[in-house]
């Protein structure tokens, strides 16, 4: 160290200090408190997958890193949704992971307890189960097995459970559709001649007036919402009927709210409203429904005063809503589940399907009809019978079944999904409970595996290969993308094993979807131009059907031909088993004559966007965060003669049971009614998420082709 | 260069969520945390009873958050965002205090502020946000406001352009609605933390104490620099010089 700086001596230090300092000032790594970085997963992949829940179909790429999903990303060439989906199915990727996720065999002890079993001891005690209930029963035997629907990886799965339980003579199997759409279903299939949507969606922005008559769809179907301001852009004109007040009301712009369950009653006051006042090409009516006249008659009683003293619909409201569909030549209805969620559904269907017809809306650019039940594509039994040998036309649905089990006629039920779909679900429980031998295909400790002897583990979508089909007919495809954990198969895998070891080399064993699929083009004529490589080229896969390869899809309107696909191109109004267009108020209403004083308010339940159906989206946190729990919403003025006030905790009541459930004052549900969303599960670790099964309360009601959920008296009593 | 915003049409909002859940999911954000919301509010002039509002970090022009920060972690970038560099961030929360929108919230996992950066740490090049992406009726938008060709640059030339801030508040938000929305004065002025206030009071006093320190040490520079301590005892170190050699 020298006595004094030298030049040279300053600026040596100089440098050396300008360049600590610069080191200094550099950001530094990793300062905030309790930072943990995150580990290097590698590079991402991309996968093409399918959603499996509502029938929109979304497709999707799946990021892959480190051997799993990292998120889930729409894809942009889906021509129906534009990319877009909605939370249910970006949350399958927390429900593969989920913590609560059940991935070993299990088979219950007599006390109740349960066992971990192999996959392999799971197969050989179901084939064991079904041999002796065929050695002992023989050519019955087939009547003693059931199955509810649907199984929920691949449309495969479903083909491989058809043929196992075909072989061994059992055509029961129930499905979902007996609980919410059948009716709507079936009488389009009466009407028109196809039980599918008569055109594609599509066309919505081809037509001048758009009818929701129940249908929410940016509650239901959000991905499909993107139709309804494209439609209002190219002019489009959109009715909504709906009792509530809900997300679709805003695009909506006439809305009528109905009381629940007369919708039938609203729909004959259109249809005389539009006779009575020459609105109608009545010439041109009778070419698609000839028996206009006895439409006619059946429409007379329902003059305006009618009308609103049934529905409360004010008669210059029904005018305007009768002229807005005089006015349009080219008018696509779209109905939704809830108009045959009554048990007076079927006329209510038919009443609107006529009033396409007389006003000359059922064929052609910018008309038809569209559904919430799913566009399934047909060649399925041809399939199945090609496999399994003839199989029998089924002769139950779910409410024979349930007879059966009461008498104890069934010995082996497979539950592969929700038994709280149907109404008095506690009783339905009790009739399962009566089974000896119960298997359930599922994925989380629900009632159904509660009540069940014997589960099995199943793959989440993305875990394995195999097919799909929407809403618009459309079939998808999806690679496998991820491993599935521990012992969970796909259901095709553990239907044909169960088959195999039953069957031997008898039974059409396949040992992969992708060998199912194939062997279906090559059978079914309608599925030649949908191959395997064709579909999953495709964004959105392929509209079903292409009857030669590389053929064209056919998109729109179903009738190409001009004519309805009935016997004779017409609609029937007196029909041999289900009569006239007559209107009476749903079972147990409390407008019902002889209804009960003690329950004066109409019961409404429903789907919302963070629920689909009872079991796996109740175990999504992301779809948790946005529920609201078990609420009840009533209408102010009916709150107060209740004396409820908001957020009270309440008893909702019905003559067949009780749930405790939070009230919320809204004036988005009409006077004298409630309304509480489905699909809660008692048994899911997520609070928001967790209620018992609102059909406990819902009495065994049904029409003569689907149970009914809505409609029934009940009160609100404070808890 | 660029300036990137996002624009909102909360008319076309349906209210389902899925931008919550996508952000959540392609950003990796913590259980029970959000970068973004719909906020609902009741409100009889609407068919359905209720007026939703999407949002995310307004990313401001006159960014509280920016000033709060201690470390200079959050800051303005040249394009437009408001970001967190996280290595630099503390997580001592004053940012997440200070933003009168309750957009940021100390992420668990990292420790750091957490907000919307336009999901540019977690997008593969070329993707859009993923609130953007999965939103069935495309209610927001987003691209550079700069380019004429970008959507969002016709959108914003076109559409009345409304912005939600208080008037105690104005930090003049970038995150543009179009037409309308409600509420537009929900934002409230938050006060600043203790510590944040004490800093400011304190930061004066450092500014003018580090400044005159600098202009000595400057001073003194110039000074060796022209006139070397050694020479201007010339004689006396020559004179030790010679005194230390012999």
């Amino acid at each position: 160290m020298p006595d004094s700086y030298s030049r040279r001596n300053f600026l040596k230090l100089s440098a050396a200090l300008a360049v600590g300092g610069a080191a200094a000032s550099l950001p530094g790594k990793a300062q905030a408190m309790g930072q943990k970085p995150g580990p290097d997963l590698g590079p991402a992949t991309y996968v093409k997958g399918y959603c499996p829940f509502c029938q929109v179909r979304c497709t999707y790429h799946a990021e892959v890193r480190g051997g799993k999903i990292q998120q889930i990303i729409g894809d942009k060439g889906n021509r129906w949704t534009g990319g877009s989906m909605c939370p249910k199915g970006l949350s399958i990727v927390e429900l593969m992971d989920s913590p609560h996720r059940l991935t070993e065999p299990m088979l219950k002890q007599a006390d109740g307890s349960w066992k971990r079993i192999s996959y392999a001891e799971a197969v050989a005690l179901t084939a064991q189960k079904m041999r002796e209930t065929l050695d002992k029963h023989g050519e019955k035997a087939g009547d003693r097995m059931g199955m509810l629907m649907p199984l929920w990886d691949c449309r495969e799965s479903e083909m491989a459970a058809l043929i196992t339980l075909g072989m061994a003579g059992c055509v029961h199997t129930m499905p979902p559709g007996e609980t919410c759409v059948s009716t709507a279903a079936n009488m389009l299939n009466l009407m028109s001649g196809t039980s599918n949507p008569t055109t594609t969606v599509d066309q919505l922005t081809k037509a001048k007036v758009i009818l929701l008559w129940g249908a929410n769809l940016c509650e239901l179907y959000p991905a499909y919402s993107r139709w309804l301001p494209m439609a209002k852009e190219k002019g489009a004109k959109i009715l909504y009927v709906d009792p509530r007040r809900t997300r679709t009301s805003d695009w909506a712009d006439i809305q009528l709210r109905p009381k629940p369950g007369t919708d039938g009653a609203l729909v004959l006051g259109v249809i005389r409203f539009l006779l009575e006042n020459q609105l109608l090409d009545e010439e041109k009516a009778r070419e698609l429904v000839p028996e206009l006249d006895l439409l006619r008659e059946d429409a007379s009683a329902y003059t305006p005063e009618k009308v609103q003293e049934l529905t409360g619909i004010a008669p210059a409201e029904l005018e305007g809503f009768a002229r807005a569909i005089a006015a349009s030549d080219r008018t696509i209805v779209w109905f939704g589940g809830s108009v045959c969620r009554y048990t007076n559904g079927i006329p209510t269907v038919r009443g609107i399907i006529l009033l396409q017809g007389i006003t000359g809306n059922m064929i052609g650019e910018g008309r038809g009809v569209l559904t919430m039940h799913s566009g399934k594509p047909g060649g399925e039994h041809e399939f199945v019978e090609a496999m399994a040998g003839h199989v029998k036309a089924a002769k139950m649905n779910f409410r024979r079944l349930r007879l059966a089990m009461d008498k104890k006629r069934l010995d082996i039920l497979f539950l592969n999904s929700s038994y709280r779909r149907y109404p008095d679900a506690n009783g339905v429980r009790k009739s399962i409970q009566k089974v000896p031998f119960v298997v359930h295909c599922g994925f989380f400790m629900t009632p159904e595996a509660e009540v069940s002897h014997l589960f099995v583990p199943m793959t989440f979508g993305p875990e394995s290969s195999g097919s799909g089909y929407g809403n618009e007919k459309e079939a998808v495809w999806r690679d496998k993308i991820v491993e599935a954990p521990g012992s969970c198969v796909p259901a095709w895998k553990f239907y044909g094993d169960v088959g195999k070891a039953l069957f031997g080399e008898k039974y059409p064993y396949f040992d992969s979807p992708e060998a199912m699929y194939d062997k279906f083009c090559e059978i079914v004529p309608s599925w030649k131009g949908l191959s395997r490589k064709r579909v999953a080229a495709s964004p959105d896969g392929l509209v079903w059907p292409i009857y030669e390869e590389n053929g064209p899809e056919l998109l729109g309107c179903t009738f190409r031909e001009g004519k309805l696909g009935t016997a004779d191109g017409t609609m029937v109004v007196k029909d041999r088993v289900f009569g006239r267009i007559t209107w009476t108020p749903p079972k147990g209403s409390p407008y019902a004559k002889g209804s009960k004083p003690e329950f004066p308010l109409v019961f409404t339940q429903g789907k919302v966007v963070w629920h689909w159906q009872h079991t796996l989206t109740n175990y999504a946190p992301s779809l948790a965060q946005f529920s609201r729990g078990r609420v009840v919403s009533v209408h102010p003025e009916t709150a107060k003669q209740c004396g409820v006030k908001d957020g009270d905790r309440v008893f909702l009541e019905t003559p067949t049971g009780r749930l405790e459930a939070v009230a919320e004052v809204t004036s988005r549900v009409l006077p004298g009614t409630v309304f509480t969303p489905s699909h809660f599960c008692p048994d899911t670790p997520l609070d928001a998420n967790r209620s018992e099964p609102v059909n406990s309360i819902v009495p065994n009601s049904w029409d003569r082709i689907s149970c009914q959920h809505n409609g029934v008296g009940c009160r609100l009593v404070k808890a | 260069m660029s300036r990137y915003v996002m624009a909102i049409d909360s008319g076309r909002c349906i209210n389902c969520k899925a931008c919550i859940v996508a952000c959540q999911q392609r950003n990796k954000v913590p259980g029970g945390k959000s970068r973004n919301w719909v906020r609902e509010i009741d409100d009889e002039s609407r068919k359905s009873g209720v007026s939703v509002q999407p949002g995310a970090c307004m990313h401001c022009d006159h960014p509280v958050c920016v000033f709060a920060c201690p470390t200079g972690a959050t800051y303005k970038g040249p394009d437009g965002a408001v970001e967190v560099d996280k290595d630099r961030c503390i997580g001592c929360g004053s940012c997440i205090k200070a933003c009168p929108y309750g957009a940021r919230f100390k992420n668990d996992v990292t420790g750091t502020a957490d907000k919307c950066d336009y999901c540019r740490e977690h997008s593969a090049p070329g993707q859009i946000p993923a609130c953007v992406a999965v939103c069935t009726t495309h209610c927001r938008v987003f691209g550079d406001a700069d380019d004429p060709d970008s959507d969002v640059a016709k959108i914003l030339a076109s559409r009345k352009k409304v912005y939600v801030a208080a008037k105690d508040c104005d930090t003049r938000p970038t995150l543009t609605y179009l037409d309308a929305t409600t509420p537009t004065d929900w934002p409230q002025a938050v006060d600043s933390p203790t510590p944040i206030k004490l800093m400011e009071y304190a930061s004066t006093g450092v500014k003018w104490t580090a400044g005159a320190a600098l202009a000595g040490v400057i001073g003194v520079f110039f000074k060796q620099l022209v006139l070397p301590s050694d020479r201007e005892h010339g004689h006396t170190d020559e004179h030790q010089d010679k005194g230390g050699n012999a």
